[in-house]
């Protein structure tokens, strides 16, 4: 489904990843793992569009996506949930969910239903201002505000950052029922507790390139992390 | 309650037309500036109130109106099609100068934008065949009579600029409904967060500096008829440029019916403190200060927040301050 190839991408004359190659395949679930400063982020927003490739190429469904614009991989299916405060804090939770359905026009009822069957919370709060929901159901408003683009890959850039340990189990089964509906997820992360719950598939992400990658829970045992956090 | 939203303003037009006969000439004249400025600040708070965007080439643009309306009007053109060609000529320029400044980012779209509306003026002045330079521009035709209002120009003036400022104000409204109002309000709030969700930023941008510079247009070409005469100095930055940046911040950033208010009370001003319009570039400054540090939600602002404690059920909620870019 997503095939990236020695892609290459930084800011100013700084390249952060220097060749990254990692697939993931139609509805599976691919972890990305690495310490700070290896190019997770960078990764993210290099595949969603925000900022450019240098080199290397990303396919989608097998055509080359490497030079659309965020709006058009957004339309194809491929929705990125940025890092950090990921809510418009002044709008409603309905206007956010709104926003996420723009590349569509009018949001769709069946999709605003969907979100709302999996994020009940969000239906009891729709009119209520974003900034005032805690910390996880933010996430969850994140969550389903992508849901509203009706991604078929879904981008997941640190979604645990910041949160309680309770907070990371609830953003473990939304990932649980979102993949239910037949999206793939490539997930971003540092938290094992979540990679571990919801990837089968894992890459560590080292200074800009892929240090090494296998089944999940033979690259989340010990010995592989323990060499890529801690040094070799 | 939504209701009452749509039908508040032609109200309020249809209000204002009711009590107008009853005014003096005086009065008519002051209440036809105000509502020209209203024009002038509801189209410039799609822009600065909805995008986040302080742009100062609005004067510039408001005189491209006037000078194309006066053009036109002198040629023989009927009042009614010059009004919105004027419109499209301020449009299609405003929509240049956009493609020019959103290149930029932060403070430099407003560096820009003073730049561009410095260099309008002194075209005003150089262009002499179109704008009649330090002259001005002399001899522009007033206003067609509506049927019954022949022998009073003055009431003519202020029946006719109304509705104009009502359709503004409708359109305002519709634009801030629409798709592209919601993507310029997620471009205001967080630009990169807007961009991953697939909102095409340079369109709702370019859509709303567009949108602005078509009424600031409009406005000007209502401003050319009304005063049969047009001279640069009115489009110069530190005039009409700074004075619509005064009404929508004093009004209510965001808030449509807050920039009527910060017009109106602003036009208005000059005029009850006699003799104070000297000063008015200071007084302006001085309540730009003040609305900056005690007031960032303007005068629309306070009145919503007092209606809230009044109402709490009832009241809209208050959009939040804007910040810069």
């Amino acid at each position: 489904m997503l095939r990236i190839e020695s892609l290459r991408a930084g800011y100013d004359r700084l390249e952060v990843l220097h060749g990254v190659t990692l697939e993931v395949s139609g509805g599976a679930s691919v972890v990305v793992l690495g310490s700070n400063g290896a190019g997770k982020s960078t990764l993210c927003r290099t595949l969603s569009g925000l900022i450019p490739a240098r080199g290397g190429s990303i396919h989608f469904d097998g055509q080359d996506v490497t030079a659309l614009t965020p709006a058009q991989r957004v339309r194809r299916g491929i929705v990125q949930v940025p890092e950090g405060r990921q809510v418009f804090p002044e709008m409603s939770v309905m206007e956010n969910l709104r926003l996420g359905a723009w590349v569509h026009g009018e949001p769709e009822a069946s999709a605003l239903g969907e979100v709302f069957s999996i994020f009940p919370r969000l239906g009891e709060r729709a009119a209520q201002h974003a900034g005032l929901l805690s910390g996880g159901e933010q996430q969850m408003l994140a969550l389903g505000r992508a849901m509203m683009a009706r991604p078929r890959l879904l981008l997941l850039d640190e979604p645990t950052q910041g949160l309680s340990p309770v907070a990371v189990e609830q953003v473990a089964n939304a990932v649980h029922a979102i993949r239910a509906h037949g999206v793939s997820i490539l997930l971003v992360e540092q938290n094992m507790a979540l990679a571990e719950a919801v990837s089968e598939y894992a890459y560590v992400l080292e200074t800009g390139r892929c240090a090494t990658h296998g089944p999940a829970a033979e690259i989340l045992s010990a010995d592989v992390l323990a060499a890529s956090y801690l040094g070799h | 309650m939504n209701m009452l939203r749509w039908l508040l303003p032609a109200l309020a037009v249809a209000a204002c037309i009711a009590v107008a006969p009853a005014m003096n000439e005086y009065i008519l004249y002051i209440a036809t500036m105000a509502a020209l400025m209203c024009i002038l600040a509801v189209s410039y708070n799609v822009l600065l109130g909805f995008t986040g965007y302080l742009s100062l080439a609005h004067g510039f643009l408001y005189g491209v109106g006037a000078y194309a309306g006066a053009q036109l009007t002198t040629a023989g053109w009927s009042f009614w099609l010059a009004l919105p060609v004027a419109g499209l000529v301020a449009a299609a320029l405003g929509a240049l100068v956009a493609l020019a400044a959103f290149r930029t980012k932060g403070l430099y779209f407003a560096v820009l934008t003073l730049g561009i509306g410095l260099v309008g003026f002194q075209l005003f002045l150089v262009l002499e065949p179109l704008t009649g330079g330090v002259g001005g521009f002399v001899g522009i035709p007033s206003m067609p009579s509506l049927p019954g209002l022949e022998e009073t120009p003055s009431l003519n003036a202020l029946v006719i600029t109304l509705p104009v400022l009502g359709a503004t104000f409708y359109a305002a409204m519709a634009f801030q409904h629409s798709a592209l109002g919601a993507a310029c309000l997620a471009v205001r709030e967080d630009v990169l967060l807007a961009q991953a969700l697939g909102i095409r930023i340079g369109s709702a941008r370019l859509a709303a500096f567009t949108f602005s510079a078509f009424f600031a247009g409009i406005a000007g070409a209502l401003f050319a008829a009304l005063s049969n005469f047009v001279g640069p100095d009115t489009f110069a930055v530190t005039a009409t440029g700074f004075q619509v940046v005064v009404f929508v911040v004093v009004g209510g950033m965001g808030l449509l019916w807050g920039s009527v208010l910060g017009a109106v009370a602003l036009t208005a001003l000059p005029e009850v403190l006699r003799g104070a319009a000297t000063f008015s570039v200071l007084v302006y400054g001085a309540l730009l200060l003040a609305a900056v540090l005690f007031a960032p939600q303007g005068l629309g602002g306070l009145l919503l927040d007092g209606w809230r404690r009044w109402r709490p059920a009832a009241a809209p909620r208050l959009p939040q301050p804007v910040k810069a870019k």
